[in-house]
């Protein structure tokens, strides 16, 4: 018996027989939450997307991208937040925090609630 | 998210092409940059109109082999003539230089197509190929094959997902493990069976 499990041979089956059984559990897992995900809805079917959420802005986005993503008129967000910053539009959410030494968290709250504004009248 | 990835991403959105390149420039070069995350972001953004597509799939790509080959080209016509200037060329004898550049070249897939999906990893390959004199085509293929590879990985993992290029971060860490699992079970069954015959 000892002998057995003293080959190298049955080591090495036993080795690859746990390697594939731990890249099945990985496959599974991921194959789950790809699922998961496909399910909510997260991810884009042939040329369909998922309309812009504003609660997906982030403080790193700059308001020409804004712009961009949600259809808004050039200046709307420049007057919604009263940027006097010449670098807008091209000037990220943190950035105009920093200009306007104030907290980075509280410009994104008004831009997400500009961005719902014009939204609901739209 | 990651605390270094945030601001690249606004240089991405305020530079666009020229922001992408340096930064995959230098992930590949010498920092431990996030540029796979800043790519499956930058093809997102094309998803959503903001950037071309296209255009930044060949401008990262460029930007990752530029960096590779900087570094590997830098290290390999000046890295010996630093490292004996500074005192520390007599640990890299000879010998040893020759059984690591045996290695790189027996073991291309594990070694440099590898690691170019591991940001941290990278620069270090790069260092070791030039430092060992490994030959140019050969580094030059898999490294190309690798970074082929992982920037046709993001930027089609940023065009599936689109505007929730956020969400596939859930996805991401499995897929890496998976990656690594994947190459070492390879490697293995090559081993058992190169063995019996």
């Amino acid at each position: 018996m000892k002998n057995y499990f003293k080959r190298p041979k049955f080591l090495q089956w036993l080795v690859l027989f746990l390697c594939v059984a731990a890249l099945a559990f990985c496959l599974g897992w991921l194959f789950r939450d790809f699922m998961g995900l496909r399910r909510a809805g997260y991810m884009r079917r042939g040329k369909e997307a998922l309309a812009a959420n504003p609660g997906q802005i982030r403080t790193w986005m700059t308001f020409r991208y804004i712009n961009l993503v949600f259809h808004l008129p050039a200046d709307y967000l420049k007057d919604a937040l009263d940027v006097a910053d010449a670098r807008y539009p091209n000037l990220s959410i943190s950035s105009l925090a920093k200009s306007q030494k104030t907290d980075g968290n509280q410009i994104l709250q008004k831009t997400i609630k500009a961005v719902e504004g014009l939204k609901s009248v739209q | 998210m990651n605390i270094i990835l945030t601001p690249l991403l606004s240089y991405v959105l305020v530079y666009k092409y020229l922001a992408i390149f340096i930064i995959t420039f230098l992930g590949a070069f010498a920092l431990p940059l996030p540029s796979g995350s800043m790519l499956l972001a930058a093809s997102a953004f094309a998803v959503q109109g903001y950037l071309n597509f296209w255009l930044v799939f060949a401008v990262g790509l460029a930007g990752n082999l530029a960096g590779d080959n900087a570094g590997y080209w830098l290290v390999r016509l000046y890295g010996l003539r630093v490292l004996n200037k500074i005192g520390l060329g007599s640990f890299f004898r000879k010998e040893r230089l020759d059984a690591a550049r045996q290695k790189l070249h027996d073991h291309p897939i594990l070694t440099i197509f590898s690691s170019r999906f591991f940001t941290a990893i990278a620069p270090a390959v790069n260092v070791a190929s030039g430092m060992t004199r490994l030959s140019y085509s050969r580094y030059l293929i898999f490294e190309s094959l690798g970074e082929l590879t992982e920037v046709t990985f993001f930027c089609l993992a940023g065009y599936l997902f689109g505007n929730n290029w956020e969400y596939f971060q859930k996805l991401s860490g499995w897929i890496l493990v998976l990656v690594v699992a994947s190459m070492f079970l390879s490697y293995f069954i090559l081993r058992m069976f190169s063995k019996k015959t």
